[in-house]
């Protein structure tokens, strides 16, 4: 009895010895070792930490987030591009010429390949314009097509394209998704897998994409501009929020990041690894209305809000100081922004005359935010300045479905704060959030008509001439902001860290990075 | 086994109901990602995404397709969702398998330590502990875990995922240290609250005397008599914690940036992408049914009074 008695104790012991030894060898081995293996040297490989939620494919033509845009650019050269101010220059396009307002012929560039050896060519072009244009293709930029009246093939790098009616607005689309260009062999042959195994003829290729982690771009060593990409490998780590991704910078494991927050930003500019970079972009915090529901269709009334509300305040404490404050859809050292125009003053005085005329009796308003930490904070700050001159603000904060369902729809609230990602064009920007029939335009779809906007609207993007598109938006800012039709509260900068080594980031007003330019100083 | 389909139906049906509960459909979620779709676009899109249906013809049309084994495919990413679903479980098989682990591991033996000297220091301690792991929420866990052990000693990576396969277990468990002490910390105090209480309990009963009596070492009168009854209750939390598990690994993977279950069903919700929601949700409810099972296996196992035969 006692002798099997002690050996099935040395047997549970050994049992417990052996979990306790595997225990703290899975701890101590995880601990020492630093977990990120440096790349070997020579060959750079840049690690991003990125907030990118809810990506869903790498099709330009078929996705639908703003944020794919990063890895877009990457892998998918466009037809036209723009400088850092917004100016067109060529692309895979290597000119382009109108020979009348309603005809533009594109030069393409000679001698490229899409990343699977597809020549890029006029063929390859008018494919993707038609799948652009074909119903069944369900593209989210088909509208920007609905003007076009042909498309014809002048020559292996020759596309004519007409359209219905001049459109000034039209180049501009063709720095965006509609000029990204897909290689016709990989869209046979992966149909609607095609957003998961992108083929372009960027200068990176997506080598690996684990959707809710990471996205791996490699060199195309074919890559036509042969200084081009800097980097030979990068990798994006897609993050849900800002607190998870600041830490990967802070713990070393990323060199990289757009879009610090406010409250990190003193972290980086003291960190001995990391350069810091501000610069203005497109997007832009704005307050705007459901113009038929009263007390908001009354301009006094809106005029008192517009005169309530202290935007360098805002900036700096919700902000940290880093952006401008809004006179304009588009930010100052944009070319459709005059240069001298002033932020409507706060001046609460005159935010109460205004009030005194309005038909404004006292009533909760009822104004909609996105759940987003920074749009919250704002609106606060404006509900206490609105308070001040005696104007009941509630707060809701809703996700997106909901704000188009109750809020857009015309049902509900009287405003919205939040947020515009801005487009290339000053066309685009202007219509979607004011123009009649435009998608952002309260309530949906038609929105509030305004005839002077429109005719505006329709005098900028009637010509090409820039003088004479500056002349149509410098007044239709002036209109809006007399009316207050929308209120430019702040136009964000991307807060920028970047490890010390690294250098090339260029910021460019569109708020995306072009990741070919990262690489080693 | 059987019996688990009428569950498994409701499950989906009420996962089903309770997402065309909330206002707008996938088409809406798009369009407030504010790159703005063209009005023609989102007509047509609705049809794409057959919501022009009404809801019951949708839910049986998607049965109908379950019944012959195609879960149908996602709505935004157009990949198939059993696709998607297997890409990202074993993330999350990993994630909670290793925090159950852990938090046996961890909770068996501190609690069988407390319950045998109950109100020593050393219980009182452990008891305190408990009381503040049980109210520590995870998301805020996870970041001290990570600024303290990613970012201020650097000993560990505060983000990522390594597969087993391609980068060996002991990269893979540097990458996983940090989310399942995270996820399993509630469950360690758990498990010891249930091995403590049991332990006290047991220690005065008849049959631990006699053990006692008959002279056996004080050792094995924990180990053999006393730990097999005291496993009993805590295979049947722990069952019951796959479920509690499932939900707290939606904000471990968010903090650790890990591709698991847990954050594609939110992405899911949020976009009103139906057939990944329904798709997860059964997935879910198998784990959850099948982690009962399984606790009932060991019963048997553990105590012959409830072997099945």
């Amino acid at each position: 009895m006692i002798g099997q008695h002690t050996c099935s104790l040395r047997r549970h012991r050994v049992a417990f010895l052996l979990g306790v030894v595997a225990l703290t060898t899975l701890v101590t081995a995880a601990l020492p070792s630093l977990a990120f293996q440096q790349t070997p040297a020579r060959a750079v490989h840049i690690r991003i930490a990125a907030v990118e939620p809810n990506i869903k494919n790498y099709d330009p033509h078929k996705g639908f987030s703003g944020l794919e845009h990063r890895v877009l650019y990457a892998v998918f050269d466009q037809l036209v591009r723009f400088d850092r101010s917004g100016n067109f220059v060529p692309g895979l396009a290597e000119s382009w010429e109108w020979p009348d307002a309603r005809t533009l012929i594109l030069t393409l560039r000679r001698g490229v390949k899409f990343h699977d050896g597809t020549p890029f060519n006029a063929e390859a072009v008018v494919f993707n314009f038609r799948r652009i244009m074909n119903p069944e293709e369900q593209s989210i930029v088909r509208g920007e097509w609905a003007g076009v009246e042909s498309l014809e093939v002048v020559g292996e790098h020759r596309v004519k394209i007409t359209l219905r009616e001049p459109s000034a607005a039209f180049l501009a689309s063709l720095t965006d998704r509609s000029g990204m260009m897909v290689s016709p062999t990989a869209v046979r042959q992966f149909g609607e897998e095609f957003g998961h195994r992108p083929v372009g003829a960027g200068p990176f290729i997506l080598q690996a994409w684990v959707p809710g982690s990471h996205a791996t771009l490699v060199r195309n060593p074919d890559f036509w501009e042969k200084d081009f990409p800097k980097a030979d490998r990068i990798t994006v780590y897609q993050f849900k929020a800002d607190e998870p991704a600041v830490r990967g910078l802070k713990a070393g494991g990323a060199d990289f990041m757009q879009g610090v927050p406010a409250k990190d930003v003193e972290w980086v500019k003291a960190s001995r690894n990391f350069d810091f970079i501000d610069r203005p972009t497109v997007s832009a915090l704005i307050m705007s209305f459901n113009l038929t529901r009263a007390p908001a269709d009354d301009p006094h009334f809106r005029r008192a809000i517009q005169a309530a509300i202290d935007r360098r305040a805002i900036l700096t404490v919700v902000y940290g100081g880093i952006g401008q404050t809004g006179t304009s859809l588009l930010p100052k050292g944009f070319w459709s922004v005059d240069p001298v125009m002033l932020a409507p003053a706060y001046d609460p005085a005159r935010a109460r005359h205004h009030l005194s005329l309005s038909k404004y009796r006292g009533e909760k308003i009822g104004i909609v935010v996105s759940p987003d930490d920074r749009i919250v904070k704002t609106a606060q700050l404006v509900q206490q300045f609105l308070g001040d001159v005696g104007i009941q603000m509630e707060i809701t904060p809703l996700p997106g479905p909901e704000q188009l369902a109750r809020f857009f729809s015309g049902r509900e609230f009287h405003g919205r704060i939040g947020g515009w990602s801005g487009r290339p064009d000053p066309h685009i920007n202007y219509f979607a959030v004011i123009g009649c029939g435009g998608s952002f335009n309260v309530p949906r779809p038609r929105g509030f008509c305004d005839p002077k906007v429109d005719e505006l609207l329709a005098q900028g993007s009637a010509t090409r001439d820039r003088v004479q598109r500056q002349k149509a938006y410098y007044a239709l800012d002036l209109h809006l902001s007399d009316q207050a039709m929308v209120i430019p509260l702040i136009h964000e900068s991307w807060a920028v860290a970047i490890r010390k080594n690294l250098g090339g980031f260029t910021p460019y007003l569109f708020g995306k990075p072009i990741y070919k330019e990262l690489g080693v100083k | 086994m059987i019996a688990t389909a009428p569950v498994l139906l409701l499950v989906t049906l009420a996962a089903f109901m309770l997402v065309t509960l909330l206002p707008g459909d996938a088409v809406s979620a798009l369009l407030a990602s504010a790159e703005g779709l063209d009005p023609r676009v989102e007509e047509s899109l609705r049809l794409q995404f057959g919501l022009d249906r009404p809801l019951p013809v949708r839910y049986v049309q998607w049965l109908g397709r379950l019944s012959v084994g195609d879960l149908g495919r996602s709505l935004l990413s157009r990949q198939p969702v059993l696709d998607t679903i297997l890409a990202r479980l074993p993330v999350t098989i990993i994630l909670t398998a290793g925090a159950i682990f852990l938090s046996l591991a961890i909770g068996i033996p501190l609690g069988l330590l407390a319950g045998m000297r109950p109100n020593s220091l050393v219980d009182r301690f452990l008891s305190a502990f408990a009381a503040l792991g049980v109210a520590t929420p995870s998301f805020w866990l996870g970041i001290l875990l990570g600024f303290v052990f990613a970012q201020s000693l650097g000993w560990l990576p505060s983000f990522g995922y390594r597969g087993p396969v391609e980068n060996g277990f002991w990269l893979m468990a540097q990458h996983m240290l940090l989310p399942w002490l995270t996820l399993s910390a509630a469950r360690i105090v758990e498990v010891v609250r249930q091995v403590r209480s049991g332990t006290v309990e047991i220690m005065t009963q008849d049959f631990i005397r006699t053990a006692r009596a008959k002279g056996l070492p004080e050792r094995m009168v924990v180990w053999k008599h006393a730990l097999k009854n005291v496993l009993v209750p805590v295979i049947t939390v722990t069952g019951l914690a796959v479920g509690h598990l499932l939900s707290g690994a939606v904000v471990v993977e968010v903090i650790f940036l890990l591709p698991g279950m847990g954050t594609l069903v939110v992405e899911a919700v949020l976009q009103r992408d139906f057939p990944v929601t329904q798709g997860v949700v059964l997935t879910g409810a198998v784990a959850t049914i099948g982690a009962s099972l399984m606790a009932d296996a060991l019963y048997g196992l553990l105590d012959p009074r409830i072997r099945y035969d």
